[in-house]
């Protein structure tokens, strides 16, 4: 304990006043942190480029605050230990933070780390903690620290059974740490948790725990698993909703869209809530015997009929999905392959003439040889550099125009193919189209009858007190009044119609942009890897010639002006 | 002579040995028959030297044709417009069609010419030799077409083989068929239905039993039955029992080797073990027909221990190719090298392939030649693919040096083209480095970056970085210029890496002088690897099986002599340990040890016989004890009491019984016992003297 309090008081740095984070601070510990000796310099040399540091060291600086570190974007480790930091906060810019170190400070609450998804090392040793808490969305989580805080009931822990991946867990030095059985309830808790402390924990510690604490640990089982449960079946059904999204018919499969519906319209709800011969024409009764007379005059029920034609979309729509990703990969193998071809063939042109090259170089480098070992002057020299420099241009020249045949044949091959893919996508999104009208057509036609069995359902039912007496109150209302009760019905049809307007216009606008997006990014990423490819082959060309002007430039540094204004006009 | 004999002595003319492969034939289920007829002198002759040698290994190429695929692609690339003249092409070809004419034809005449000279020389009595061979028939062991096969070299052939040349009969066991058919037309297209008797016909009357059709006859009637089977039968045969013993077989061939002369060729044949290298067959390929200028020799190898498999020696191209089996410690699967090279040096020219899935190292080909060292490797972990070392050239004083060495690595798609190093070409002599990086999407160009190596003498160990010394080139032109801290660091990095990577082409110079070593001593030493399990050839496990099985005698002997004594403890007594073969006793000894052994016999028998009749009373007594407890009480007792009771009770019964019947048995055997003992004191070698006057005077 005594320990422990003058660790709390150490003030390593005294002269340093306390203060908050300034730019300064940040750039003299990367400095400080950073490379050493040559590296160092040319580190140095070259400024601190704030947003590309991945880790900082801000320690032993006496901080009060957390601020001023959204500049650093890319950062990966932050170190605050050994400062006076007493709250967690403004760290919601750094969302790439991989390990967060916030030891030896005098910090009270865990807070403000939801935007730090990214985390897997979390440090928080010697702080002023009792509670965990605020962490449920770092579920990244593999090394946790939270030694020599001040947690006083062990069963907190239990808050880390929902880190899948945490493995290594220090829980020192809390006062709950006393309490013999803290450590058991830990082992036997914590079942992912490899190793407490920094100890590996086995299996036969973790039974003796289990023993002890069966009811607990039962009922947390229970709990997680649950938990568990709602968390793989909603990803389930996001994958499926992301799937069938792909193929525009989203929500589509199953009564779900159809009960959005009614809930979205009150009208409609509030009229079924008539029960009776109404739900027996809205959905296939549970119990057939009560209602064998309606399932007999109406063989499908509104339900039924709208799963039944919606899933006869949605197969087609998967089909057709398959049938575009079909194509698609037949459209860009070929466009691949002709790629690879192309740029092999580039590749070969370019190590012809480097090979062409070669013998040229060395003939200048012999030229600049016998001028500075004074075999020659420049006089002399001159016109063979001159030919040797036309000589140069040439196979400059057509090694330009060699690559650039490549590329414009490329270009002009894959031009027809583009066209026809255009067509065919489109062919193929025309045609999903059509099945989804005929479908939404089907629908629509549904609500129809509906609507109108509903109509002739409720008027029988119109100002018979004796049998409306259990509704609800609203209900009952609208059964007293015949017009209130016809508006209301059309009301909730029109509603309905509306709602399958907008899926339709969602589905075919979704198509349509899809296809767009498609053709026009196809034709885009082409034109974009023509002009990349020409301004590559330019720039090489360009690289190529400076080249050559350097070394010859080498040779006219060493002499005097005058030669470098003859030789100036050629080059 | 019979097929007997000839087995055992292991030659035969054609008709012996037709015999010889016809009983094994018919043994193993074939429906085979010995051919007798004419053929061509080099059949009847067993002449060779005009065919050509069938187990020459193919060496041509094979090409792999792509299938053209199933449906017409949907998209195609446009044909580029053909701007060469129609006109100019056809008439190229056409004058190169006649060129070719022209050529095929000379080669034509030139193969024509060689055949002309290859032709066998005429042969006078043509047509007039008699062969034996073997016809074996369909209908069996999943044959379908009948066919020939010659029994002097074991070969089948097809009917209209050109060595047959006519048919007079066939035979076998069951009967003798005589051709009466035309033979001028072909072998192939006689017919081969020996039912036939417009085409066969028959010694024996009727069909031997398996062949006939019994439709329609009723064996049960004595008389039908009785004409069916009026024919006669072939007598059985007199030979005895063909069988060849695994060691004759595995000799193969008289004396375990066989040449055998084709044109230009040399076929020697050995059979396993039967040569100090393993060799079983070697091929040898000639120049000329006088078998002067070797070309290529193959030779297959087994058993043995360095796994080598096949040898193909070029004698043109001066090359030795050797193949292994999977299983060597250096996981070399292939060796080629010049029959010039130094024996065990990596300085010559050599190609050697492993095994690299097995190797640490993965490496899969070395290629070696004076100057150049180039090591392949596959699927590394660290992506490297090659490495390609150039050497100077060294003199006699001083070793050659590495001059350039270049790394390639493939693609990591983890990170950026631009980070990943694609070439590292160390130029050792000229002190530098050149990096080359990955080519990115759709570029014809790929970054690179050459460094001059800073003095580290002058600069005291540290790297200090020189702008001027580095240049590069960034195919990207959008792409900013690397920072002079990351060319550091690459260059810090890849000097250190130049370091290891020198270290480790002499390591693996060493390592390859060591397998060239072992391969020439194996070459030089060659061995055999014997089955755990063959009892004939593994000399170590026969010696061992020896030793045990003496052992093993030994220890029976052992037993024999042991017999126990009953005396010995009372010779012990009276003279010591020691005394079992000594002089016999005097009398009075002997009537001391005899009376004293008889007596204890007896005393201990008794007391044995009383020991089990006290505890038999005793449990006895007991037994009853109870049973009177359990019917005094035996109205008053709790259910658990009596279970209890009963339980207990039948544990005592079994126990009283095992002591009667142990009793019963002790009273049955003493006797005889007595007796037994007393007729081997009558015989005992030391109690002779006594016994002797015991029947002299008749004691009892």
């Amino acid at each position: 304990m005594t320990e422990k309090r003058s660790l709390n008081s150490l003030v390593i740095y005294p002269d340093i006043e306390p203060g908050v984070i300034d730019n300064a601070m940040i750039i003299r510990c990367i400095l400080e942190y950073g490379p050493t000796e040559e590296a160092g310099r040319l580190f140095a040399e070259e400024g601190v480029h704030l947003d590309e540091a991945q880790v900082v060291r801000l320690e032993f600086q006496n901080i009060l605050r957390i601020d001023h570190l959204w500049m650093l974007k890319s950062l990966r480790k932050l170190t605050l230990a050994h400062n006076l930091i007493e709250k967690i906060e403004n760290l919601d810019q750094l969302t790439g933070l991989n390990e967060l170190d916030l030891s030896f400070n005098k910090i009270e609450k865990i807070e403000n780390l939801d935007k730090l998804v990214n985390l897997e090392i979390l440090t928080l040793f010697h702080n002023r903690i009792r509670k965990l808490e605020n962490m449920e969305l770092l579920e990244k989580l593999l090394v946790f620290s939270i030694g020599d805080n001040i947690i006083e009931d062990y069963k907190e822990m239990a808050y880390l059974r929902r880190f899948r991946f945490l493995r290594s867990v220090s829980f020192k030095g809390n006062p709950c740490c006393d309490d013999p059985m803290a450590y058991q309830f830990i082992k036997s808790a914590l079942t992912r948790v490899t190793y407490l402390d920094y100890k590996i924990v086995t299996e036969a510690e973790r039974e003796d725990g289990r023993a002890l604490f069966r009811g607990v640990l039962r009922k947390l089982d229970e709990a997680d698993e649950k938990s568990e449960n709602e968390r793989l079946a909603k990803e389930d059904y996001e994958a499926r909703v992301k799937f069938y999204a792909l193929s525009f018919v989203e929500y589509l499969s199953g009564p779900e869209l159809l009960e959005a519906m009614f809930e979205k319209d009150p009208d409609g709800s509030l009229l079924l809530k008539m029960g009776g011969e109404l739900n027996g024409f809205f959905e296939q009764p549970a119990i057939r015997g009560d209602n064998l007379l309606y399932t007999s005059c109406s063989k499908y029920q509104y339900k039924e009929q709208y799963v039944e034609t919606m899933a006869g979309l949605v197969e087609f729509a998967l089909e057709a999905y398959n049938a575009r990703q079909y194509e698609i990969k037949l459209f860009k193998d070929l466009v691949n392959d002709a790629l690879e071809e192309s740029v092999k063939k580039s590749k070969e042109i370019i190590i012809e003439y480097e090979n062409k090259k070669r013998p040229l170089v060395n003939e200048m480098q012999e030229f600049i040889n016998r001028f500075t070992t004074k075999q020659a002057t420049i006089e002399e020299l001159e016109p063979l550099i001159v030919d040797l420099g036309e000589t140069f241009n040439e196979v400059l020249y057509h090694l330009w125009k060699s690559l650039m045949t490549i590329e414009m044949q490329l270009y002009e091959q894959c031009e027809e193919s583009r066209v026809q893919f255009s067509v065919n996508i489109t062919e193929m999104v025309t045609k999903l189209l059509e099945v989804s009208r005929n479908a939404f057509g089907a629908w629509r036609e549904q609500e129809g009858v509906w609507s109108m069995r509903q109509f002739e359902a409720l008027s029988k039912l119109l100002g018979n007190k004796l049998i409306l007496g259990d509704v609800p109150p609203e209900l009952f209302e609208v059964m007293m009044d015949r017009d209130l009760m016809m508006n209301l019905v059309a009301q909730s049809s029109d509603n309905h119609m509306r709602f399958i307007d907008g899926r339709e216009d969602l589905l075919m606008t979704r198509a349509n942009n899809w296809r767009d997006e498609l053709v026009q990014g196809t034709n885009d990423n082409e034109v974009k890897r023509n002009r990349d490819r020409i301004l590559e082959i330019n720039y090489y060309i360009d690289n190529q010639r400076e080249e050559w002007t350097d070394m010859q430039m080498g040779l006219t540094e060493i002499v005097d002006p005058e030669t470098v204004a003859l030789l100036g006009d050629d080059f | 002579m019979s097929p007997y004999t000839v087995i055992i002595r292991r030659s035969g003319n054609p008709f012996e040995l037709a015999h010889v492969l016809v009983s094994w034939l018919i043994g193993a289920g074939y429906d085979a028959y010995v051919v007798v007829g004419c053929a061509t002198r080099d059949t009847c002759m067993a002449i060779k030297y005009r065919s050509i040698c069938a187990d020459i290994p193919d060496e041509s190429e094979k090409k792999e044709e792509i299938p053209p695929p199933d449906e017409e692609p949907r998209y195609r690339l446009v044909p580029l417009p053909d701007l060469t003249s129609k006109y100019c092409r056809d008439m190229d070809k056409k004058a190169d069609d006649k060129k070719q004419a022209e050529l095929n034809k000379t080669e034509k005449e030139r193969l024509r010419k060689i055949a002309d000279l290859e032709k066998a020389p005429a042969d006078a009595i043509n047509g007039w030799r008699t062969h034996a061979w073997v016809l074996v028939l369909p209908g069996y062991m999943g044959i379908d077409e009948p066919f020939f096969i010659e029994p002097s070299e074991g070969e089948g052939h097809l009917l209209d083989s050109e060595k047959y040349q006519f048919i007079d009969s066939v035979y076998n066991h069951e009967n003798y068929y005589a051709n009466v058919q035309s033979t001028d037309i072909g072998l192939d297209s006689l017919n081969y239905d020996l039912s036939d008797l417009s085409a066969w016909e028959h010694l024996l009357a009727g069909e031997p039993h398996h062949r006939r059709q019994m439709v329609g006859i009723d064996i049960a009637d004595k008389k039908t039955a009785v004409q069916t089977e009026k024919h006669l039968d072939m007598p059985v045969s007199w030979v005895e029992k063909l069988e060849i013993s695994t060691d004759e077989y595995g000799q193969r061939y008289p004396g375990s080797h066989k040449v055998i002369h084709y044109k230009k060729v040399l076929l020697d044949k050995f059979s396993p073990y039967s040569e100090r290298d393993g060799v079983v067959k070697r091929i040898r390929t000639f120049e000329d027909y006088a078998l002067t200028v070797p070309l290529i020799t193959y030779e297959w190898y087994k058993h043995r221990v360095d796994k080598m498999e096949t040898v193909r020696i070029d004698h043109t191209k001066r090359e030795i190719r050797e193949t292994f089996g999977i299983g060597r410690r250096d996981h070399l699967l292939k060796h080629v090298y010049s029959m010039d090279a130094l024996v065990g040096s990596v300085e010559a020219v050599r190609t050697m392939e492993f095994n690299y899935y097995a190797r640490l190292d993965h490496l899969t080909r070395l290629v070696c030649t004076t100057l150049t060292f180039d090591e392949y490797y596959s699927n590394r972990s660290d992506r490297l693919e090659s490495r390609l070392v150039i050497y100077t050239e060294g003199t006699k004083e001083t070793k050659r040096q590495i001059k350039d060495v270049t790394e390639t690595y493939s693609r990591n798609h983890e990170i950026p083209s631009k980070q990943d190093v694609w070439k590292k070409i160390f130029h050792l002599q000229d002190n530098t480095i050149e990096l080359l990086y990955q080519y990115a999407y759709n570029y014809v160009t790929n970054n690179t970056r050459s460094y001059i190596k800073p003095n580290l003498a002058e600069t005291g160990g540290k790297i200090l970085f020189y702008p001027d010394k580095t240049s590069g080139y960034i195919a990207d032109p959008n792409a900013k210029q690397p920072r002079d801290l990351e060319v550091y660091y690459a260059l810090c990095e890849n000097m250190e890496w130049e370091h290891a990577t020198t270290k480790q082409i002499r390591d693996r110079e060493t390592d390859v002088n060591g397998y060239l070593r072992q391969r020439h001593k194996e070459l030089t030493e060659p061995m055999l690897a014997v089955a755990l399990f063959d009892t004939e050839k593994n000399e170590a496990a026969k010696k061992g099986w020896k030793e045990q099985e003496a052992k093993k005698a030994e220890v029976t002997e052992r037993e024999k002599e042991a017999e126990i004594d009953p005396l010995a403890p009372y010779l012990a007594r009276m003279f010591g340990s020691g005394h079992g073969s000594g002089n016999p006793l005097t009398v009075k000894e002997a009537t001391l040890i005899r009376e004293q052994c008889i007596n204890d016999f007896k005393s201990k028998q008794l007391a044995r016989q009383m020991l089990v009749q006290e505890r038999f009373e005793k449990l006895n007594n007991e037994y009853k004890n109870k049973r009177l407890w359990y019917l005094a009480n035996q109205f008053i007792l709790t259910p658990e009491k009596e279970s209890n009771y009963f339980t207990m009770s039948a544990e005592l019964a079994f126990q009283v019984h095992t002591l009667e019947v142990r009793l019963t048995r002790h009273q049955d055997l003493s006797g005889p016992r007595y007796k037994i003992l007393l007729e081997y004191l009558d015989k005992h070698p030391l109690l002779k003297e006594y016994n002797r006057s015991k029947n002299y005077y008749g004691i009892k």
